[in-house]
């Protein structure tokens, strides 16, 4: 009996080092943080780009989210996991503002509907559970930083089978 | 005799440790309960797989502490057991089945949990999946959800978050959560 357990414990051995499908890629997402100010841009310069019209028109179709200036500060493009969450610390090379994500469900090739945590340092200050579209940014309005106010971009790229 | 005197004897007998007066008394046990002879096979036949197993001797690392705790833990051990529990053995005679019985239990585990998440994530949206919820760490957050013209959220506005210092963006010793850092460390597995 006792030789039985050692073998049923190294099948389980081997078995517990197999691929996690959990761990497989479904998809894409792009989050981008934009620095918005109505005053100067001199506490961020020479940082951040300018973002393209289409962009800047997009957002200022949300008139809570208009301002007189934008600049992109960097993107960032982490994978969807199927199960697990990813990370996305979009205020390189500060790791002060953290984004979690975990998908939740999904609706064809185009809407993924995800857990989005918002931490600063250590602390989880909101999570939500909204939907991204395909082709649809959805924008997060976040804290106030140097005269001005983060915005985070997010973007679903891909969903795969 | 008690129970705990006849297991004391069956020991013995299997470690040929009897004197004759233990001889005795366990040849009479053995007349009262035939079924005893069962459990002496059985002692036997444990005692020669460890014996095929284990290596003849092997010298603990701090000879006198180790047995010293032994004594301990065996002295904990008998004054722990409960009468009741000791009249209770049939389940004692299958301990050799708990460690397989956990290893089957692990492995319907890891397929149970290979099935969940090989089940693909396509239900469809919760009829209110286009209207997120916003849950708060403080209760003097804010929030607003704004959708566009076909329903689909656009922004999620969020008031009352204490604002970025420089001091903490730039710091180098910024604590972070601890499932990123197991996320950061199984990424460079």
């Amino acid at each position: 009996m006792k030789r039985f357990s050692f073998i049923f414990l190294f099948l389980i051995t081997g078995l517990l080092h197999a691929e996690d499908p959990g761990k497989e890629q479904i998809g894409s997402l792009s989050v981008e943080l934009i620095y918005a100010t109505n005053g100067g841009l001199e506490k961020i310069e020479p940082h951040g780009k300018l973002l393209s019209k289409e962009d800047e028109k997009k957002i200022r179709e949300i008139k809570k989210l208009s301002f007189k200036e934008y600049r992109s500060m960097g993107t960032e493009t982490p994978k969807v996991l199927r199960s697990y969450e990813t990370w996305a610390t979009p205020l390189r090379p500060s790791k002060e503002m953290l984004i979690s994500l975990e998908p939740l469900s999904r609706e064809g090739d185009d809407k993924l509907q995800l857990v989005l945590e918002y931490w600063q340092s250590k602390r989880k200050l909101f999570s939500t559970n909204p939907t991204l579209v395909k082709g649809k940014p959805l924008y997060l309005l976040g804290p106030k930083w140097r005269d001005g106010r983060v915005i985070l971009k997010l973007k679903l790229l891909e969903l795969t089978d | 005799m008690k129970t705990e005197k006849i297991e004391e004897l069956i020991v013995k007998w299997v470690d040929h440790s009897l004197s004759a007066d233990e001889q005795e008394q366990l040849d009479e046990a053995l007349k009262a309960d035939p079924s005893l002879r069962e459990e002496i096979q059985k002692m036997s036949e444990v005692k020669s797989l460890l014996q095929a197993e284990l290596p003849q001797s092997v010298d603990p690392p701090y000879p006198d502490f180790f047995n010293s705790q032994l004594m301990r833990k065996i002295d904990l051990n008998v004054a722990a057991q409960q009468p009741k529990a000791l009249v209770k053995r049939w389940w004692q005679d299958m301990r050799w089945a708990w460690a397989p019985a956990a290893a089957l239990a692990l492995v319907m585990a890891f397929f149970a949990g290979k099935r969940l998440s090989d089940a693909p994530i396509s239900e469809p949206l919760a009829e209110n999946g286009n209207v997120p919820s916003v849950y708060f760490s403080e209760s003097n957050f804010q929030a607003e959800v704004i959708s566009d013209e076909n329903g689909d959220v656009s922004a999620i506005l969020v008031d009352g978050l204490s604002e970025l210092d420089d001091k903490g963006v730039f710091s180098e010793t910024a604590e972070l959560p601890v499932s990123y850092k197991r996320y950061e460390a199984s990424r460079f597995h």
